[in-house]
Parts: C-alpha cells; sequence; structure tokens
C-alpha cells in the first residue's frame, strides 16, 4: 500500500505540479499583456496618422510621411545625441562619486549613521524640487551659492545653464542619483570577505592596488546592476530639463522624452510625437538587448 | 633558519584580555598545532604573528629580529585561511601568483614558482581555472599553493581543513604532514580539533583562556595531560573524570568518589582531606570482577574496530571504557571494571596534576 502510494507520488512529480497552474497566472499574465499592447498598439497606429490636435477632426492616413519628417529633421540626431550623453555622463558620475562614497561610508569614523543618512537623503527628494533647489539656490548666476563662492575668491560667476546647459541638468540627476549607486555599492563592500581583504594583505597588496585588485573586482557585479537599473530611469529623465532649462538654450537640452513633449503637447502633433515615442521604444530596445547580454555574462561569472 | 618566538605577547579588545601573557618559541622546520576550544585565544595569537592584529603587549620575534611593527608583508610569513579567501576574479595561477606580481617579480620567474607549486600539489591542469569551478579540497590545496609560492619563512595555517568533509579532511592532513617533509618548513597551525593536533604536530600548544595550558609532544600530552582542563581536551573518546573526596585509610591515602562511595588507592599522598579529579583514559579500563568500579552498561557503540561500553557508575555519572571488536557485554548487564595503577591521573583542587607519570 505505502509502496503503491510511494509511485503514484514520484509519477505525478515527474511530470510537473499537481495542478495545472496555466489558469491561475492567466489574469495577471493578460492584464499585464494589455497593460503593455494597448498603449504600444495606439501609438503605433498614431504615428502612421495625420492628427494635429489644432484641427482635430481633420485625421488621415499619413503612411510613413511622419516617420521621414522625423528622421529627416536633424532635430532627432540632436536630441538621440543629448540623450546618449546625458545617461553615458550621469552614468559615468555615479559610478564614479558611488564608489568613493561607499569606500568613505564603509571605513568606520564618528557619526557614521548621521553620514550614510545624509548621503542617501537625495534619493528621496522628488526630481521637480531638486531641480527647483539646484536652478534657484544654487546655480542662480545672481542669488546662487556657487556664484557667491567664486565671487568671494574673485572670479566672475558662472551662468551655468546658458553656457553649460547639459552638464548642468546632468550635475542635477547626477547628484539625485548618486545616492542609489552609494547604497547598492555599500552593500556590496560589506559583503566583502574580511579573509580575503586579510589574505590580500599578506600577499602585499595595501592602498591602492589592494582597492584595485580586490575592492573594485568584488564591486563589478553591483556596478552592472547600477548601470542596468539607471539606465531605465536616466533614458526617461524629464522634469529636471523642464523645470530647469525646458529644453534650451535652442535646442542644447532637448532629450528624446523632451522632443516628444515638445511635439506632442507644443506643436499639438500626436503623429510626430507617435514617431518619436516609436523611435525611443526601439532604441530602448536596442540598449535592453546589449545590457541584458552583457550583464548575463558578468553575474554568470 | 626560521624560528618564531613570543615573549610575554598580550592583547586585549577593550577592557577585554584575551591573549594574556604567551611565552613560546618555535624551532626551525617545527611543525606546531596550537589547539584550544573556540574563543581561547588561539586563532588571536595567530593572527598577531601573522601581523592582521597589532600586539597589545610583549615581543615578538623572528629569526632573532622583533617584528612587533612590521607590515604583515614583510615578515616573511604565509597563511592560508579557514575560508581558503581566494580572489573570485582570479585563475588559480593568477591567485597564486599575485604576491609575486606585487612583489614585481618577473613573469617567468613567477610562472615557475607557480608551476613547481602546482606540481607539488597536483594542481597542474587547474591552473587556468577561477576558485568557483574547484572542489572544497581543491581550493584548499590552491591556499596553500599560494603560499608555497611566496617561500615564506614560516606557514600559518588558521583551521585549515574545518571547511572540508571527514574523508577529505583525513587526506588533506596527511598531504599537509607529507609538505612538511617535502618543504621542511616552519609551520604554525591552530585548529580547535585535537586529532588534527594529535596526528601532525611535532608538539602541541594547548591553549585555554588566553594562556598555554600545556605544552608537549603529542604523546608527552596524552600520557602526561599537566590540567584537568588538557585531560579532557586532549585524546577521543574523552577521559574518564571522577570528582572524589580523599581520606586517610590505613595510612594509605584513598580517594572516596561523589557517586557510590567507591573508594580507590591513591599513589599519591593530596594535602588533607582534598577535592581531587581522578582521570582514567577508556582504552586503560578492563573488565575485572574485583575492579573497584562498577555498574549497569547503559548504552554500547560499536564503531566496528573498537567499541565503547558506557557503565553507570552512580548517580547517572557514566564511565567509558573503550574495548577491540568484543564488548563488555550486554545493555542492561551489571559489570565491574578495574585499571592499572600506573594509569592513573590524579588532579588536585587546582586543577594541576598531582603525579608526573613516566612515559609508557
Amino acid at each position: 500500500m505505502s509502496q503503491n502510494q510511494a509511485k503514484t507520488v514520484a509519477v505525478i512529480s515527474d511530470e510537473g505540479p499537481l495542478i495545472n497552474t496555466k489558469p491561475l497566472m492567466a489574469p495577471s499574465v493578460i492584464l499585464l499583456f494589455i497593460w503593455m499592447i494597448v498603449p504600444l498598439a495606439m501609438t503605433l497606429w498614431f504615428s502612421v496618422r495625420r492628427y494635429n490636435l489644432l484641427d482635430p477632426s481633420s485625421t488621415s492616413f499619413a503612411g510613413f510621411d511622419n516617420y521621414t519628417f522625423l528622421l529627416t529633421d536633424p532635430t532627432l540626431l540632436h536630441a538621440l545625441q543629448n540623450t546618449i550623453v546625458l545617461v553615458v555622463g550621469v552614468l559615468a558620475a555615479t559610478i564614479i562619486f558611488g564608489v568613493a562614497c561607499a569606500m568613505a561610508l564603509d571605513a568606520p569614523f564618528p557619526g557614521r549613521g548621521i553620514a550614510r543618512l545624509l548621503c542617501i537623503a537625495p534619493f528621496f527628494v522628488m526630481p521637480t524640487v531638486s531641480a527647483l533647489i539646484w536652478k534657484n539656490l544654487l546655480m542662480h548666476p545672481v542669488n546662487g551659492l556657487f556664484s557667491w563662492m567664486l565671487k568671494s575668491v574673485g572670479l566672475p560667476a558662472i551662468d551655468w545653464f546658458s553656457d553649460y546647459p547639459l552638464i548642468s541638468v546632468g550635475i542635477i540627476v547626477a547628484w539625485q542619483w548618486i545616492p542609489f549607486a552609494t547604497l547598492i555599492l555599500l552593500t556590496s563592500l560589506q559583503s566583502l570577505d574580511r579573509e580575503q581583504v586579510e589574505a590580500a594583505r599578506m600577499d602585499g597588496a595595501r592602498g591602492w592596488t589592494l582597492f584595485t585588485n580586490i575592492t573594485l573586482p568584488h564591486l563589478y557585479r553591483s556596478m552592472t546592476i547600477v548601470v542596468m537599473i539607471e539606465t531605465i530611469f536616466l533614458l526617461s529623465v524629464f522634469a529636471e530639463i523642464l523645470v530647469t532649462t525646458s529644453g534650451g538654450p535652442g535646442e542644447a537640452t532637448t532629450t528624446l522624452p523632451f522632443l516628444i513633449y515638445k511635439t506632442a503637447l507644443l506643436d499639438y502633433d500626436v503623429g510626430g510625437a507617435s514617431a518619436g515615442g516609436v523611435v525611443a521604444i526601439v532604441l530602448a530596445n536596442i540598449v535592453a538587448f546589449f545590457l541584458v547580454r552583457t550583464i548575463a555574462h558578468n553575474l554568470e561569472r | 633558519m626560521s624560528s618564531v618566538t613570543l615573549k610575554g605577547i598580550r592583547k586585549s579588545f577593550g577592557g577585554l584580555e584575551v591573549v594574556s601573557g604567551v611565552d613560546l618559541h618555535i624551532k626551525d622546520q617545527e611543525f606546531v598545532v596550537l589547539v584550544g576550544p573556540s574563543g581561547c585565544g588561539k586563532t588571536t595569537l595567530l593572527r598577531m604573528i601573522a601581523g592582521l592584529e597589532s600586539i597589545s603587549g610583549g615581543e615578538l620575534l623572528i629569526d632573532g629580529q622583533v617584528m612587533n611593527r612590521v607590515r604583515p608583508d614583510e615578515r616573511g610569513l604565509a597563511m592560508v585561511f579557514q575560508s581558503y579567501a581566494l580572489y573570485p576574479h582570479m585563475t588559480v595561477a593568477d591567485n597564486m601568483s599575485f604576491a609575486l606580481r606585487l612583489a614585481k617579480v618577473s613573469k617567468a620567474e613567477r610562472d615557475r614558482k607557480v608551476n613547481d607549486a602546482a606540481k607539488i600539489l597536483q594542481l597542474d591542469h587547474l591552473l587556468q581555472r577561477r576558485p568557483a569551478q574547484l572542489s572544497g579540497g581543491q581550493r584548499q590545496r590552491v591556499a596553500i599553493g599560494r603560499a608555497i609560492v611566496r617561500d615564506p619563512k614560516v606557514f600559518l595555517f588558521d583551521e585549515p581543513l574545518s571547511n572540508l568533509d571527514a574523508a577529505l579532511r583525513i587526506q588533506m592532513r596527511i598531504e599537509l604532514a607529507r609538505l612538511h617533509k617535502q618543504l621542511s618548513a616552519t609551520m604554525i597551525y591552530v585548529t580547535h580539533d585535537q586529532v588534527e593536533a594529535m596526528t601532525m604536530a611535532d608538539r602541541i600548544v594547548v591553549v585555554n583562556k588566553g594562556v598555554i595550558e600545556q605544552l608537549g609532544t603529542p604523546m608527552e600530552i596524552y600520557q602526561n595531560p599537566s590540567t584537568v582542563f588538557v585531560a579532557g581536551f586532549i585524546g577521543s573518546p574523552k577521559m574518564n573524570l571522577f570528582e572524589a573526596d580523599t581520606a586517610l585509610e590505613n595510612g594509605q591515602a584513598v580517594a572516596i568518589l561523589d557517586n557510590r562511595g567507591q573508594r580507590i588507592p591513591l599513589p599519591v599522598d593530596p594535602p588533607r582531606g582534598a577535592r581531587v579529579t581522578l582521570g582514567i583514559r577508556p582504552e586503560a579500563l578492563n573488565v575485572d570482577s574485583q575492579g573497584p568500579l562498577g555498574g549497569e552498561i547503559t548504552v554500547i557503540e560499536h564503531l566496528g574496530g573498537e567499541t565503547l561500553t558506557y557503565i553507570d557508575i552512580g548517580n547517572g555519572k557514566l564511565a567509558t571504557v573503550k574495548t577491540g571488536e568484543a564488548s563488555l557485554g550486554q545493555v542492561g548487564d551489571t559489570v565491574r571494571v578495574s585499571f592499572p595503577p600506573d594509569r592513573l591521573h590524579v588532579f588536585g583542587p587546582d586543577g594541576r596534576a598531582l603525579l608526573n607519570h613516566r612515559n609508557h
């Protein structure tokens, strides 16, 4: 009897779970699928329509006109360039400063708990608020802290948003994302095996050689995670640009998301904006493809 | 020539003293095992020798030179860690040559040394693998290889076998002993496992509560434990220890066991009315109908080649008897046992041995 039972159980476990799980998963899968497919389909549909909100009643099929117009417009190329510069620049800054902050916060010193809290704090400030703070309190050419500091050492004030617009936006975004990188890298540092560091010390590594040979390789994995997660968010940076420069001066800080916003809600061109959206989706997928490949490779090691 | 001398070495963490005044001289080419229960300070002692822990007091000399403030990599030591502490992002070859690379040794020289060490440890075919692709025993060998490559004056081992399974541990024990002969190097080895200490050491240092309890060759310590602690710690199965009162009866000092008042004549004369602890190794007990100890057999453990019989000698106190394949009887039987008088250890109220045994 008991042997029979054992046999039955064995057979069932060979075939998979005891119950069919597909109907149980179906509602969430279907909901998520609709959630994704409806906006995508609408974007694709609008991108092949002539549809301007100034004259919403007269819509017609446009074929690839929206795409032709967009892809031959130098604005798009410029926006793509700005997006890539912003994303890569901010990624580099957050990794470098994130590692530095994490190393500093990992070392014991009095008041470390408070320092950690303060270092993480910018992450919890809303993008619009932080952009306003930077614009009006720090980078303002007349009232800002930076111009006061420059003036007090006898240097001319810098008008950040007109002279270095993209860099300024980048600084603000980096300030918001350094805490995230710090947090991930700090936890990773804390998991570094103490005996491994001691073994390296006995092997003669210390200071910079210890950092480059032991610490940095240990951090690679979490760095790739930081890069992956941040890329997702940085590709869609918008509030900081709207609040500070509104994409200007000229098109100096117009990124792809901001270009789409401008086309749709300032030029009222829904068709053109949708075509821009499709370009953004393609771009995001290209990035995702390479990211997932490199990260999968990195995590396997 | 590489000797290590500790002179009154102390270590305190805040107000807590974990090593309190250790004097020890380790001769050239000697294999010394520091053994003790966890938290006894043996690892801290080793880490102070290595330079990973600062020395609170006393002097450390390697080859006659004071090393207290010398950086770990300049003491000429190599250490094998409990967790192996291999660098996961480097290949086996890179792991082994890391110290040489930092010391700016030429590539050809590095390769030669790594290949030599790999040959000794049979790692030749694994040099291009990463630590994650190795088994526990192989990782252990890489960790030892990393130490060999540096050609150190002294090898330090911090419980290197405790992460291995039992079979592998025995094999590595033999390999380490062989390696010691082959390299004729000075080795200091820390473990909590008294079997490792007994099998590998030239000399054993039993550490307890931050001080050296006893120092000697394995057989000296086994046959002549100087304290109750050493008696109970060294030897498996554990030595039988019985608490007793003492009295003088007919001009002969006797111990009166707490359990059933069994009387055992003492070869020494303890202070009047002193409490003593009697120690008898399990293999020294034999069945003897006239024996002073006796009781019901409660448990029999058959280990194949040997058999352990536990006899209740009163108040639940068990005496362990070790015999060959045959056991003393059945569970529930009552047996009596005796022992040769020269196998009796007597410890005074302070836990120190009251008489010295000659070597058998």
